[in-house]
């Protein structure tokens, strides 16, 4: 299976792709791992202490999900991960 | 609380009249401390809204002085005042909107010295700041205090906004339980897009204030104006919060 998944903030732009897909993971933390290994210029944002880092902001069809809560994904899940911004 | 006088029942007369709001609504405004922090692309266009609205008292916090690169967002510096101190500036600005403001103006920005001292007063906390030590300090005071807090935040093109009230929603620790590593002081941004967070953090204050409307209490609406979408999302609050779970609603 394909995910489809929308980047925002610095994760966005680091990445310099508005989506990228993900393919054969079935869970939140299997995706955020995989997204890790496969794009290196955002692997730092991902993950904190070998884990998904609890700051990446997660949310699947417009609710949030915290990563650690086991989910499997479906096909058409809309995937969002935010990474945090601030003021200035 | 203090009534509203004539001069103030004039100037506040378009705003008045909004439904659900009214007089009632701008003597709480008048009588409501909020503090602010800091005043730059954010919370310039904050305080200036919220001095135009009829607050009452702000408590201000931002240190350094004006440079160049602060007047493409912080509207209120102004190019006489390069090198001299920021928050002089933003006093001044708002002063000549609105000479019945009461401003406490801090040359400094939020750090644990002086965290407790300015916020233990405010009505409402609005965290404008850049950097996640200051907004964890903001968070940690509000709740503390049982103080509303209106987190507002940019980058590029985006914006998030939400409200906090603690004990109740998500507190900042919540939403975002470590500091992020990648974050940096200096980040892409329009002036445009701070000023557009900016009104709605003080369209938000003022309805937490008054009590006008629905808050983003629990939501955080976040928006990208380089295609004009909107998201707004419920949030989750954390059962094992080192910063609010203590808190009972």
């Amino acid at each position: 299976m394909l995910h489809k998944v929308k980047l925002w903030g610095q994760l966005k732009h680091l990445a310099g792709d508005e989506y990228v897909q993900v393919a054969d993971v079935s869970t939140v933390n299997e995706l955020i791992l995989k997204l890790a290994e496969e794009r290196e210029e955002i692997s730092h944002m991902l993950i904190s202490e070998g884990q998904a880092n609890p700051s990446i902001l997660v949310f699947i069809n417009d609710n949030q999900h915290l990563w650690e809560t086991p989910r499997d994904l479906k096909e058409n899940d809309s995937i969002t991960l935010m990474s945090p911004i601030a003021g200035g | 609380m203090k009534p509203l006088n004539q001069e103030e029942k004039d100037t506040y007369a378009w705003q008045t009249t909004v439904p659900g709001f009214g007089e009632e609504g701008q003597v709480k405004l008048k009588n409501s401390t909020v503090f602010i922090s800091r005043c730059g692309g954010l919370g310039s266009v904050v305080a200036y809204e919220l001095a135009a609205a009829g607050i009452g008292k702000m408590i201000l916090a931002h240190g350094g002085n004006v440079k160049h690169s602060d007047l493409n967002r912080q509207l209120l510096m102004t190019h006489d005042w390069l090198g001299k101190p920021r928050i002089e500036s933003v006093e001044r600005r708002l002063k000549e909107l609105n000479p019945r403001l009461e401003i406490e103006a801090v040359n400094a920005n939020v750090n644990e010295e002086n965290a407790q001292e300015l916020m233990a007063q405010a009505d409402l906390i609005i965290d404008c700041a850049p950097l996640f030590e200051e907004r964890y300090l903001m968070n940690r005071e509000a709740i503390r205090n049982n103080i509303p807090l209106v987190e507002c935040a940019m980058f590029e093109l985006q914006a998030q906004i939400t409200t906090i009230i603690p004990g109740l929603t998500p507190c900042l620790k919540c939403i975002y339980p470590e500091k992020p590593a990648a974050w940096k002081r200096r980040f892409p941004v329009f002036g445009a897009v701070s000023g557009t967070v900016g009104c709605m953090a003080a369209m938000e204050a003022i309805k937490v204030l008054s009590g006008l409307g629905d808050t983003l209490e629990n939501k955080l609406l976040s928006f990208d104006l380089r295609d004009m979408t909107f998201m707004k999302s419920p949030l989750i609050k954390r059962d094992h919060c080192p910063a609010c779970s203590g808190l009972h609603s």
